[in-house]
């Protein structure tokens, strides 16, 4: 399992080599650059000065050596835009999105999860259909206008939350994760089910009953552990979206998370922010996935029993390689 | 013309809506000043009595949060890419300018500098003298050094590098600008908030934050600053001119402008700037906010690039001028305050005019008649920043327009830093463009779209008798001789079409019923240092 670990997080320098070249090659193919935004009223010589300066008078590879030149000695660079170093910006924004992610995921697991078991064990149900349909709601809703029309209503009409930004604690996070967290619900609502559904018809599963095992604990016990695998997947993914920034919420309700950022540093050209940003995003999507391999082992035993028995065959090679020798 | 714009944009630009020296006790400070605005020496003298007054009548709202459409960047005056409308608002609450522009009687007044005038007769040599009671927010007092020391570091701003030489220090209070060239509107240039002054000590202890130290009524509280997103500024008790009433004031970046608007239905912020045009009667309807539209110095305007492609042909550029019906495009735009442009000139500048030998309105027929001198090349591709919603539909009602005349328009989209890209003086690949420019009210701000080599000259203009102009007007004292001089770079402009006036667009705030002290500027220079909100 450590060795599985490592490897995954050794697995990050090929990704971020990757990530940040097509970052960088990508931003060149864009017409203009950060010197366009800022010289808007400087003389040609000074353009010419600040391209110097910031190195757009030499070709793509050649910035991008750079970059990670620094990168190699954890400096994310500078951004060109807001003067600041863009490791100070990102542990700015980072607080904001992890809340913000954190605070959907849980309320989609806690909402969902439960929705989903009742809506497949009364599966064609009243709870099954009605379920459905409060899926296919929250799946087909525009996040930018439920975002709407809960600030109108907490908002504006009841003026119970505020209806932008993270400064009011706990309670700015309750519409914006519930936006986000709504999607994300329908589709845990609907994962769970299906996942459900499959395992309840196991053969498994019709002995316990045949032996006489309550239905409570043949669903908690013996199918919920099983359906699990495909629900954490899901977990994972959308967390690792929602920690890339959910940019739409985010401009509604003017959270200062890290979508945000990335989109008007895009905007600007300010590569070394897009970059950096993109970098610790990934790194973060990584660690998470890392965290659900390691879930997926607690969670089934036979994943567990996979990374012992990698583990114990290891072992044997290596005694007929020194026999060999 | 000109006299009757002007008349209505004292009227209507120059709104100064009741500031908070204007209530209660504080009608003692307009009438002690003699109208003078905060921040001169009479109203400085003024507002401490008057302000005695006020806080036994009225209790004010302690903190405020205004909401902006875009971010600020940073909080240098002197930093790159900063001369805009946005980070002027900043700097008018957390610096001071040696002159202050005042929007009702389009006359300069003291601020850092009590006294000015020029030494020389081609405007070249300025002399200033300071104020000696003023302290920065460090505590460090202002001297001509720190003068000295801001108008040196300015490096990206062709508006001062372009004039500015170097400046002698006659000791702590007294300095003399050197120009390159003469330039009588240098002083109002000084004016701007981008040129405000910096504590010289300050930015050489810490280059990076040390410029956000300044003389101004508010101090930016760096502990609760979101980079490109949220700037908390606190009172500076110890500021020379009038203590603002209010103790806090939060900037904070909501791009989304139905979010602004409902963030200010709900009081968590209390002032707004632009409002999307369908929001404006909804914002109307509520009682508890109160809104404002007024007519801007903002030019929108359809530019060819006159040294190569299709736009090098004047006949061309004729039939596209008389092609454009303004009336359509605006309400296309739906910009109901918006003023149709008949000169390429700034709409508060005093020499504007519109009188012209061949008046070029929206006329189909003489359209056709320069379409058919131009030989079969009625091909045309116009870039546009489709990213905004105003230039999208401008860019799709102008390819109508012209085709009704027999001229092809074919839409490159680009977003603004391609925009900028594209169109740089230098190397400008666009065959037109549509785009606008915030003007100024000095004259010599024209030079921006004419000068050879600078980018703001997005026609890519080559015109020796207009540069010869700019050069003769910028030095000149006498008025009657300077008004000929812009009049005739106007004329033509007029008669090259190197570029199309379109129109001169209106903007809105929207702000919680009664909320004193905003000063707006229809140039987007607004005054916030002032603002407060009696309970």
């Amino acid at each position: 399992m450590h060795k599985y670990i490592i490897k995954r997080i050794l697995m990050l320098i090929p990704v971020t080599i990757g990530v940040s070249l097509l970052v960088f090659v990508m931003l060149d193919l864009a017409p203009g650059t950060v010197v366009d935004i800022i010289g808007g009223e400087m003389t040609t010589e000074e353009i010419a000065e600040l391209n110097h300066e910031l190195g757009y008078d030499r070709s793509v590879f050649y910035r991008y050596f750079i970059y990670m030149k620094g990168l190699l000695h954890g400096d994310l660079g500078t951004s060109y835009i807001y003067k600041v170093d863009v490791w100070k910006l990102y542990m700015q924004r980072l607080p904001a999105t992890l809340q913000l992610a954190g605070a959907s995921v849980f309320l989609a697991i806690v909402l969902s999860i439960p929705l989903g078991i009742k809506a497949a064990t009364k599966h064609g149900g009243v709870t099954d259909n009605l379920s459905m349909v409060a899926a296919l709601l929250g799946l087909s809703m525009p996040n930018f206008w439920l975002g709407m029309m809960l600030i109108v209503l907490f908002s504006n009409q009841l003026g119970w939350l505020p209806s932008y930004g993270a400064t009011d604690g706990f309670k700015s996070l309750i519409l914006p994760a519930f936006t986000i967290g709504t999607g994300l619900m329908a589709t845990l609502t609907r994962t769970t089910r299906s996942s459900m559904l499959d395992v309840l018809r196991a053969d498994y599963l019709r002995t316990a009953r045949s032996k006489g095992v309550p239905e409570k604990k043949v669903v908690k016990k013996h199918a919920l552990k099983n359906a699990l695998i495909p629900i954490i997947t899901i977990i994972g993914t959308q967390l690792g979206n929602a920690v890339g920034g959910a940019v739409v919420t985010e401009n509604v309700f003017a959270w200062p998370g890290v979508g945000r950022l990335i989109i008007d540093a895009i905007n600007q050209r300010d590569t070394n922010t897009v970059t950096g940003c993109i970098i610790m995003t990934t790194v973060m999507i990584c660690i998470i996935q890392v965290v659900v391999d390691v879930v997926y082992a607690f969670v089934d035993p036979r994943l567990r029993a996979q990374y012992a028995s990698a583990k114990t065959r290891k072992k044997p090679e290596k005694v007929q390689g020194g026999a060999a020798a | 013309m000109k006299r009757s714009l002007s008349v209505v944009l004292a009227a209507l630009l120059a709104v100064s809506l009741a500031g908070c020296g204007k209530s209660g006790g504080s009608d003692a400070t307009t009438a002690a000043a003699g109208g003078a605005q905060p921040g001169t020496e009479a109203a400085a003298a003024g507002s401490e009595a008057a302000g005695a007054g006020d806080s036994s009548e009225k209790n004010y709202r302690e903190h405020l949060t205004i909401a902006f459409e875009s971010q600020i960047t940073e909080m240098d005056p002197q930093g790159n890419g900063n001369a805009n409308e946005i980070h002027a608002k900043l700097f008018s609450m957390t610096h001071d300018t040696l002159f202050k522009y005042n929007v009702e009687t389009g006359e300069l007044e003291p601020n850092l500098a009590t006294e000015w005038d020029w030494l020389d007769d081609a405007c070249t040599k300025l002399h200033v003298k300071l104020r000696d009671d003023v302290t920065f927010q460090n505590g460090n007092p202002l001297t001509a050094e720190d003068v000295a020391f801001t108008l040196d570091r300015v490096s990206s701003d062709t508006q001062i590098t372009n004039y500015y030489d170097h400046t002698e220090v006659q000791g702590d209070h007294e300095l003399t600008i050197v120009l390159k060239t003469g330039n009588v509107d240098f002083v109002y240039i000084l004016s701007r908030p981008f040129d405000s002054i910096v504590n010289k000590a300050a930015v050489e202890a810490d280059p990076d934050f040390g410029a956000t130290i300044g003389t101004g009524a508010w101090i930016n509280d760096l502990d609760g600053y979101v980079a490109g997103d949220t700037i908390e500024l606190k009172r500076n008790d110890n500021y020379w001119g009038e203590v603002p009433k209010t103790k806090s004031i939060t900037l904070v970046y909501i791009a989304n402008s139905s979010s602004r608007l409902m963030a200010l239905e709900s009081d968590e912020v209390q002032l707004i700037y632009k409002l999307a045009s369908t929001e404006i009667d909804m914002a109307k309807g509520n009682s508890k906010i109160e809104v404002k539209e007024f007519p801007t110095t903002r030019l929108y305007y359809f530019a060819f690039n006159t040294a190569a492609g299709p736009g090098t042909d004047v006949n061309l550029r004729k039939a596209v001028a008389y092609a454009i019906n303004k009336e359509d495009l605006i309400a296309a735009v739906g910009d109901t305050g918006a003023m149709v442009a008949e000169s390429f000139y700034g709409s508060a500048m005093a020499y504007l005019t519109t009188e012209f030998d061949e008046k070029i309105t929206y006329d189909v027929e003489k359209a056709k008649e320069y379409v058919a001198k131009c030989g079969g090349n009625t091909s045309l591709k116009l870039m546009a920043n489709t990213g905004d919603g105003i230039f999208k539909t401008m860019s799709e009602v102008l390819q109508e327009q012209f085709r009704q005349v027999g001229i092809t328009l074919e839409i490159e989209e680009v977003d603004s830093a391609g925009i900028s890209a594209n169109t740089k003086y230098a190397s400008a690949t666009h065959e037109s463009m549509i785009y606008s420019i915030g003007t100024n009210t000095w004259d010599s701000d024209m030079g921006r779209l004419f000068s050879v080599g600078t980018n703001s000259n997005k026609a890519i203009v080559d015109d020796s008798r207009i540069s010869e102009l700019l050069i003769e007007g910028s030095a000149c004292v006498d008025p009657e001789q300077r008004a000929s001089y812009y009049k005739e770079i106007q004329a033509i402009n007029n008669d090259q079409c190197y570029y199309v006036p379109l129109y001169y667009s209106s903007t809105t705030i929207a702000y919680t019923a009664g909320l004193e002290g905003i000063v707006i500027n229809p140039t987007g220079y607004f005054d916030y240092s002032h603002i407060c909100l009696p309970e």
